[in-house]
């Protein structure tokens, strides 16, 4: 039998659950935006082409938006 | 030459790590782009997906209502995300899976994200039987194929896959063997 104090449990408990992926779902996509651009400039490396800049630069963009995802979220987390 | 280019001929401003000095790049290819067709229409199905569920969830709000309005937004998030890396490694991979014919040899760049890359290579005087195969709809109307070759080398078959203009690629590997075979290389 649940009385409301073990409904609020719950209720908080799943909050903490939800909260904690998406924390490191968060964590694991800027990881992953840092190996794919550690990833391009190997590469460009290996093949030197005139337009690897762009993808070196969409790299880098990715890196950047996956941090300012990261406060945003964790913004709306902590306040 | 764009980043979207997946034939290059005499390309200038390419080079690669292990290029001789003298040796000239004749192609430089990937799979042909209309190949990438799959994890675009996917994707851009992975964005859109969520604005039907919103629409869903607004239109239906009693159905809806037993979901938690934060794991809603956690999950469109998350939905988001993942879509956003998918889309960043389907890329990637296309664009660094590339092949290389020069005068000397050709070049096979494999790039497996997000940790290996294999790159293996063959000279002409090692090819000894060159062919190519187009062997579906898609293939026939956006003229790509695949180019095979028979190698003495350890890497027995040498394989370029969804390549743009594979009987040009072919017949240019193959004058390239032959002058090779008849040098005596």
């Amino acid at each position: 039998m649940i009385n409301n104090g073990g409904i609020t449990d719950l209720s908080n408990l799943l909050d903490v659950l939800v909260n904690l992926s998406l924390f490191f779902l968060i964590v694991l996509y800027i990881i992953f935006s840092i190996i794919v651009l550690r990833q391009v400039f190997l590469m460009s490396d290996v093949i030197i082409t005139g337009v690897n800049k762009y993808v070196k630069i969409f790299a880098f963009l990715n890196v950047v938006f996956s941090f300012l995802i990261a406060y945003f979220i964790f913004a709306t987390l902590i306040f | 030459m764009n980043v979207f280019t997946a034939f290059m001929e005499k390309p200038e401003n390419v080079r690669f790590a292990t290029q001789e000095p003298g040796e000239k790049i004749i192609f430089v290819l990937r799979r042909h782009f209309i190949t990438n067709f799959g994890w675009i229409f996917f994707s851009i199905l992975g964005l859109i997906l969520p604005v039907f569920y919103m629409q869903y969830s607004l239109d239906n709000p009693e159905t809806m209502q037993f979901i938690p309005s934060n794991l809603e937004n956690t999950f469109i998030i998350a939905w988001y995300v993942v879509d956003l890396i998918y889309v960043i490694e389907r890329f990637i991979t296309w664009y660094f899976n590339v092949y290389i014919v020069t005068d000397r040899r050709v070049i096979d760049i494999d790039f497996v994200p997000l940790f290996q890359k294999r790159i293996s290579e063959a000279t002409y005087a090692n090819v000894e039987d060159t062919s190519f195969s187009m062997n579906n709809l898609f293939q026939t109307i956006f003229n790509y194929g695949d180019v095979f070759m028979q190698t003495a080398a350890e890497k027995r078959e040498f394989d370029f896959h969804d390549v743009p203009n594979p009987s040009i690629v072919q017949d240019k590997i193959s004058n390239l063997a032959a002058a090779a075979g008849n040098r005596g290389e």
